[in-house]
């Protein structure tokens, strides 16, 4: 980490003010509905593309919402903070064009490493469930800041792997800049004041084995470790199942402590894997991302 | 193609058009299976005919041309797995995917 501080990365995306106060209020255990809503609808373009993607059929509500403040009620706090990033992240993905990652295929993997990893943990609570699609969509952004800010490595990184299938991007990216997308993705989630666990599922999705020496401060191990593996198997399905494309496509065996961490068994997983599909062309389909 | 109500689309029926929203949003993609929060959702928005294919209900196929259809894909699959995988969840996990690319590969043609 002591890294990418020395390195000064100059490009860091802006992450708008709306999304950094509603990550503060929602630390806060007092937060209103009206707080989020006064919060959100500052930005009316912002309310209304969050509205369109509540009203999906992705969420399965039994009628239309209308206005902000109902979809906070019906979906709940967490759920539309995850829309807002989604809107937002998009944006931060798409305005990024390289000869060396295909960004937009590299977005959709994103939201199908999101819709996989909520899927994962469906019967968990549902909060946990939020963080686990935040995460997803999350994941990757270390690559695209460092496609910012290092566009010619990011070219040697591709090409490195490109030529030797044994190595990963995590490895090509340390070999060259001295840290991973994962670490600073890690950074950037703890920058813009997002939960820890979550960080820390960011800095260990492609090691989840690692939790037991991390040594950040963390609120709750235990949901943190499960958070770990969510996002790690979320990514690898992600990958298995071509959602989307990533600059890194080829799957590693799942390590099987995930599947033991996630309580899925062999009977569970053929409803999973058929979910997951059927929930990621709804997405998109319907949120034209 | 055929249009019908909303209330005789079933679970089997295949989308023909994209069909849009009133603010122009595209609700669903041709070619989409009709599910039940897809019903929910286009109710939701007071859509209530529906362009559906007449001849694509979901079809049945035999276990040859299931074969068949698999054996075309799974190179595919292979590669993105760095070849067969080596325990029993992976292996399942790759024979899953096999078959709803499979499914999905038969659907389209």
């Amino acid at each position: 980490m002591n890294k990418i501080n020395t390195l000064k990365i100059k490009d860091l995306p802006v992450f708008p003010d709306i999304l950094l106060n509603l990550n503060r209020v929602l630390h806060s255990k007092s937060v209103t509905i009206d707080t989020v809503n006064t919060i959100i609808e500052r930005d009316p373009a912002l309310t209304a593309k969050i509205l369109k993607l509540a009203n999906s059929s992705y969420y399965g509500l039994s009628y239309m919402v209308g206005t902000l403040k109902k979809a906070i009620t019906v979906l709940g706090f967490n759920t539309i903070r995850n829309l807002a990033v989604t809107v937002s992240v998009s944006g931060i993905f798409t305005a990024n064009t390289s000869r060396s990652v295909d960004v937009q295929k590299l977005w959709h993997h994103s939201i199908g490493c999101a819709i996989a990893s909520k899927s994962l943990l469906t019967g968990k609570n549902p909060l946990i469930q939020e963080k686990a699609f935040m995460g997803g969509i999350l994941h990757d952004i270390g690559k695209i800041i460092i496609l910012l800010n290092f566009p010619e490595d990011t070219k040697k990184i591709i090409e490195k792997i490109r030529g030797n299938k044994l190595l990963t991007e995590s490895e090509a990216e340390r070999e060259l800049l001295g840290f991973d997308h994962a670490d600073l993705g890690s950074f950037i989630a703890e920058k813009w004041h997002f939960p820890k666990e979550l960080a820390c599922s960011i800095s260990l999705h492609h090691n989840p084995e690692q939790f037991p020496s991390f040594t950040g401060k963390l609120e709750n191990r235990e949901e943190a470790e499960l958070l770990v593996y969510t996002i790690y198997t979320g990514n690898q399905i992600a990958k298995a199942m071509a959602l989307g494309t990533s600059s890194d496509p080829l799957v590693s065996n799942i390590n099987p402590t995930a599947w033991q961490k996630l309580g899925i068994t062999e009977k569970d997983l053929p409803s999973v894997i058929l979910k997951i599909k059927e929930n990621f062309k709804e997405v998109i389909d319907s949120w034209n991302m | 193609m055929k249009i019908i109500s909303i209330e005789e689309i079933t679970e089997d029926m295949v989308i023909a058009q994209d069909i849009y929203s009133s603010s122009s949003q595209r609700l669903v993609a041709k070619g989409t299976v009709v599910s039940d929060s897809l019903k929910k959702s286009l109710l939701r928005y007071n859509i209530t005919r529906v362009p559906v294919e007449e001849a694509r209900k979901k079809r049945v196929f035999s276990k040859e041309e299931v074969e068949k259809a698999e054996e075309a894909i799974k190179e595919e699959v292979l590669r993105r797995f760095r070849g067969f995988p080596s325990d029993s969840m992976n292996i399942l996990l790759f024979n899953e995917i096999l078959r709803i690319e499979a499914r999905e590969k038969l659907d389209s043609e």
